[in-house]
């Protein structure tokens, strides 16, 4: 990986929202402007059907259109590879919400500002995990230090999870266990290339 | 997008300053070409563009950052819009108040053509980004061209024959040629049940057509068979349903949407997989 980012098992993660919940605390969020979400993702739309949850936030791009767009340079590129937003620096004409292709800015109507997920930067810097990391209680969610190699089998793309503008984010993927879900897994790949 | 009610101020800014830029670059086409100038259409342009520019601050969430916007020129599409606005503003200022004082010429024309063309089209490029579907190709050249022909129509319609419908002819000609690609460009997208698209986009061909009508047919009609200053009233509604349509339109990428796309995907091929399974009990 050529920069920090997290890894997102989707075989244990149980959509339990602690990640969301720990974030929102850490940071100060309140719901409607939360920096991460869980998003389910239910396989043919039936109750009993497979389920698996896409936990995101920022995903920290190699190539950020958010910081490319930015009229006012809020947005920064640490060598470690975090995008941070300084808000002092925002003007709020929300143009990253248009060039963000994963819907990851947050405009707070309040402070007239946008923000987002700085991958807890002030916690990584004294040696701690993220703060949605640390809450996972089946660490489906990790953190991948810049200097860190994903393991062999995490791919960058799964159906739901696109990259269309090419700014290539550091967020990589196990893909779910289990006969059934790999199963549908599969026939949801084919049918999304076709 | 995420944000219906954000639009009205960038409906606003952009509809007064495509408006105001195109009546400047059509002046300054007048005067370089043709040696006529018309000196209330410049003074008309000017102000149009100065009520966009003061418009365009209304949508910031701090208005008082406004100045920071230049940090990001010559990187970011947004701040050289930000930066020709004025420039253009001023270029078009000094060429009306050296008309109105008499002492105009071509080589000031020229600058304040070329310069206020580059506003226009830094206009649609702020738009061009990766996850929008329909802000592509030759949407970016929609402010331009459709600025242009307004401006030509404006200054036929209220000059009384003052101005050149050869000029008129050729800029609504572009402007037609444009938009038609831009049109099929549009119409070309395949749109998923769950998209991130507002409800315009199941109306793209009323918002196009319309827009097509008022700005581009319905002027250069009324100019050919009843001149009459109604042309510019028009072509302005027209200028106006441009930006409508143009936000209308956005269809942009989210994660959330990717999930709901795929959901949509799948619960369609179960469907399909069900009614085959049905008709076909053996198989």
């Amino acid at each position: 990986m050529s920069g920090a980012g997290f890894l997102l098992d989707l075989h244990r993660c149980v959509g339990c929202g602690a990640c969301v919940l720990a974030c929102r605390i850490e940071n100060g969020r309140v719901l409607a402007t939360a920096w991460r979400r869980v998003l389910p993702l239910n396989l043919g739309r039936q109750p009993a059907g497979p389920t698996y949850f896409l936990s995101v936030a920022c995903h920290h791009c190699e190539e950020p259109a958010c910081l490319a767009g930015c009229p006012s340079r809020a947005y920064e590129k640490r060598p470690d590879g975090v995008v941070v937003h300084h808000e002092e620096r925002c003007l709020g004409c929300r143009y990253c919400e248009m060039t963000c292709p994963f819907g990851t800015p947050r405009f707070d109507e309040d402070n007239g500002v946008v923000s987002k997920c700085h991958l807890c930067v002030h916690r990584v810097d004294a040696g701690l995990l993220p703060a949605c990391v640390g809450a996972c209680p089946t660490e489906a969610l990790r953190y991948v230090p810049a200097t860190a190699v994903p393991p062999a089998d995490a791919v960058r793309f799964v159906p739901g999870f696109v990259d269309p503008a090419g700014c290539r984010p550091a967020l990589h993927f196990r893909t779910p266990a289990g006969t059934r879900r790999v199963e549908l897994f599969r026939h949801l790949g084919e049918a999304l290339r076709r | 997008m995420s944000r219906p009610a954000g639009h009205g101020p960038l409906v606003a800014f952009t509809s007064l300053a495509i408006a105001g830029a195109g009546v400047i670059v059509a002046a300054a086409y007048l005067e370089v070409v043709h040696h006529h100038l018309f000196p209330p259409a410049l003074v008309a342009g000017v102000l149009l563009q100065a009520l966009g520019l003061a418009v365009s601050i209304g949508h910031l969430g701090q208005k008082r950052r406004a100045a920071l916007a230049m940090r990001g020129v010559g990187r970011s599409a947004l701040s050289n819009e930000v930066l020709f606005a004025p420039v253009a503003l001023a270029c078009g200022a000094l060429l009306t108040g050296m008309t109105v004082w008499g002492r105009p010429g071509t080589t000031a024309a020229l600058i304040a053509g070329v310069v206020t063309a580059l506003f226009l089209l830094s206009i649609g490029l702020v738009y061009r980004v990766g996850g929008q579907k329909t802000w592509q190709g030759c949407s970016a050249f929609t402010p331009l061209t459709g600025g242009c022909a307004f401006g030509a129509i404006a200054i036929q319609s209220v000059s009384g024959g003052g101005g050149v419908l050869g000029m008129v002819l050729l800029l609504v000609v572009i402007d037609s040629a444009v938009f038609a690609q831009r049109w099929r460009e549009v119409a070309a997208i395949r749109i998923p049940a769950a998209s991130p698209a507002g409800p315009g986009i199941s109306h793209r061909g009323h918002l196009l057509g319309a827009r097509f009508v008022l700005l581009d047919v319905l002027p250069l009609f009324l100019l050919l068979a009843w001149p009459t200053p109604l042309a510019a009233v028009v072509a302005a509604a027209g200028v106006l349903m441009d930006r409508v349509g143009f936000y209308a339109l956005a269809v942009q990428h989210t994660t959330e949407h990717e999930v709901a796309a795929v959901e949509d995907l799948m619960t369609a091929g179960g469907q399909t997989r069900q009614k085959g399974s049905d008709s076909q009990p053996g198989v």
